[in-house]
């Protein structure tokens, strides 16, 4: 019979070399799983809200989409690449233009989410019932496949779909109470899009204002060097 | 308000119930506060007298609680299905609905998961239902179907919970951006700080794919475990392979009638015409339909089966539904489940609100007495006719079965008055999206 210490340190453990596994292969692969967006960085440099606006931004409101795609193009071909776009609502055409078809990777979260749910369940259900032998119903064998496949299955869900949860949490920046005051304009989240160009000093700040203005924004606001 | 509502009406029209009771909304739920306690003291009752209040008649351990925990577990399966399956599929119609229909499953699995603790007697016994270590060396024995249950139902809870909060974030945030003062605080607080940046917006949507990827199997596999409580047993009535499927269909059919239950009364007092309408309601109804010709024809599969056994076991369990003691409930579940939806086939009805909240009361009916009907009669009619009893229930049952009407109409209410019960985002994607393009060649 199993002892009872041996059965928690593998359950325990095996969990932790599937997270060890699957970063191992996530580094291997290449993949850009810590790589910080011009965003992060931009609400890093600025220092957060509260602290009025932040005299590096130039902020661009927009009424009309079709103005803002023809902003960003411009902002983008004059060299500028600290932006953010802000929206109401998700726009395949803003993802296309700033990222440019490449995926998100919150779905090797949710991959490895799933492994782990999944050995996880699966190795707990066999050592408990080999820990604990006298649960053997109807002559079954102690480690029992296909009943064991429906805990595995919903460990797989619950992991993974917890792990999705983190995984939006951490590439979505969230809580993020910190960001420019620039990018929390009440009218983004109903019906107007915003466009907030970061780090910009002197004459460069007129440029993008005049950019912007250019390409049909509703108000473009510069705040004032101190 | 013009044909198609502009991004700033979606916002005004959905947030505008929000934060106001109104008379009606008050008396509701000031009623079905009352109906609670009612319930609340039942169980209080139960829990200080013991299960004997229950109107258990041995052999028959599960009656009243278990029946009503099955059919909030089914009401609870159109949300994820309309919100995940639908959201795969593309289906536009989806859009108007989903958010109260996953709102409406969190808060029936939270009233079916009240029931395992009703059931168990010794409440405070519960958490040797979950694997935990202890000095006994005693854990939970995952080759039994109920133990699969407290792992399908906790999954589907947390996943879908996950889900529903996930979907919430950027409508939270616009609530937020609508008001002031201590409620802007607090929804800022809820939304995370949610400000809809291009970052937020990628991962999000990438993250909502995957959400739903994941629910698509939950909302098929909950159901069928809770089936398996009943088909892996050695139960005549009972031990079916067709379960899993008659016990899907017969969750999205009746998932899909409270849906409609609760959006016809809605629409209606919201004013929410340019977003819930009848296309929305048809389509449910047409689910409806499809899945109970489902469910009727599973009805009868069972019956044929049982007689083609020639197990004479099997087959007395259908005799008696049909003409023993519990022959009023099987009649009252083929009326509610069979007959009476039938009237869907017409399009006049499909989209007449009025008759469709009718039928949908009626499903809702019949596929509690579905679940009473499987349960009740087939332990009250077992192997040994010296066993065979009539399992009535105990006021102590009825009121608890009341009482979580009023539980699940209390968290409905409340999220009605706090949260968009329409997805502000999705319906803007629906949308047109403002051009100047368009403003140029309308000039």
């Amino acid at each position: 019979m199993i002892s009872y210490e041996v059965v928690m340190v593998t359950v325990a453990a095996a969990p932790v070399l599937c997270i060890i596994g699957a970063v191992l292969a996530y580094k291997v692969a290449g993949t850009p799983f810590a790589k910080r967006t011009t965003w992060d960085e931009a609400a890093e440099l600025a220092g957060g809200a509260g602290r009025g606006p932040n005299p590096n931004n130039v902020k661009g409101v927009f009424a009309y989409l079709d103005d803002l795609m023809t902003a960003i193009d411009r902002v983008k071909k004059a060299g500028y690449t600290d932006f953010t776009v802000i929206s109401p609502l998700p726009r395949h055409e803003i993802e296309d233009a700033i990222y440019e078809g490449k995926p998100s990777p919150v779905r090797w979260w949710t991959m490895a989410g799933g492994l782990v749910g999944g050995t996880g369940g699966f190795t707990l259900a066999c050592l408990t019932s080999a820990v604990w032998p006298m649960a053997l119903p109807g002559g079954k064998p102690v480690v029992s496949v296909p009943p064991f496949v429906i805990i595995t299955f919903e460990c797989t869900v619950l992991i993974g779909g917890l792990i999705t949860l983190a995984a939006i949490i951490y590439h979505c920046r969230l809580p993020s109470f910190d960001l420019d005051v620039e990018c929390m304009d009440p009218r983004y989240s109903s019906d107007h899009f915003g466009l907030v160009v970061h780090g910009l000093e002197g004459e460069k700040r007129d440029d993008v204002a005049k950019l912007l203005n250019d390409a049909g924004a509703n108000e473009v606001a510069v705040a004032q060097e101190a | 308000m013009s044909a198609q509502p502009t991004y700033a009406d979606v916002n005004k029209d959905i947030i505008r119930p929000l934060f106001k009771p109104t008379a009606l909304w008050t008396i509701v739920f000031i009623l079905d506060l009352l109906v609670l306690g009612f319930g609340v003291y039942c169980w209080s009752y139960q829990l200080e007298y013991g299960m004997g209040v229950a109107g258990y008649a041995p052999p028959v351990f599960w009656g009243v609680y278990i029946t009503t925990f099955v059919f909030w577990v089914g009401i609870g399966h159109a949300g994820t299905l309309i919100s995940a399956i639908l959201y795969l599929f593309r289906a536009r119609f989806r859009t108007g609905v989903y958010r109260a229909s996953e709102a409406m499953t969190i808060f029936a699995v939270i009233s079916a998961a009240l029931f395992p603790m009703i059931h168990v007697g010794r409440l405070w016994y519960v958490f040797f239902l979950f694997p935990y270590p202890n000095q006994r060396l005693l854990w939970p024995n995952f080759k039994s179907p109920l133990l699969w249950d407290v792992f399908a139902i906790n999954t589907y809870l947390t996943i879908s919970a996950v889900f529903f909060f996930v979907g919430l974030i950027p409508d939270i945030a616009s609530v937020r951006d609508s008001n002031r003062g201590i409620i802007k605080k607090v929804y800022n607080v809820l939304c995370l700080g949610w400000r809809g940046t291009d970052n937020q917006w990628r991962h999000y949507m990438a993250a909502y794919g995957f959400f739903a990827a994941l629910c698509t199997p939950l909302v098929v596999s909950v159901h069928s475990v809770v089936s398996w409580d009943f088909a892996m047993a050695q139960t005549a009535g009972w031990h079916s392979t067709i379960f899993p499927p008659y016990f899907v269909a017969g969750a999205i059919f009746s998932g899909c009638a409270m849906v409609l239950t609760l959006l016809i009364p809605m629409q209606k007092l919201f004013k929410w015409d340019a977003y819930i309408n009848v296309y929305h309601h048809e389509s449910l109804a047409k689910l409806c339909m499809l899945t109970g010709l489902i469910l009727t024809y599973a009805y009868g599969i069972e019956h044929f089966i049982a007689w083609y056994s020639d197990n004479p076991y099997e087959w007395g369990i259908f005799v008696d539904r049909i003409s023993g003691n519990y022959d009023w409930v099987m009649w009252t579940m083929v009326l509610c489940n069979c007959t009476i939806p039938l009237v869907l086939w017409f399009k006049k009805v499909r989209t007449n609100l009025a008759a469709l909240w009718v039928v949908s009361i009626f499903i809702n009916i019949g596929m509690w007495f579905e679940r009473y009907n499987i349960i009740a009669s087939a332990l009250a009619h077992q192997f040994d006719p010296g066993a065979w009893v009539f399992y009535k229930p105990s006021w102590v049952e009825i009121g608890i079965l009341v009482g979580s009407f009023a539980w699940f109409f209390m968290w409905f209410l409340m999220f009605v008055k706090l949260m968009p019960s329409v997805a502000i985002a999705e319906i803007k994607e629906g949308l047109r999206p403002p051009l100047r393009s368009d403003e140029k060649e309308a000039a």
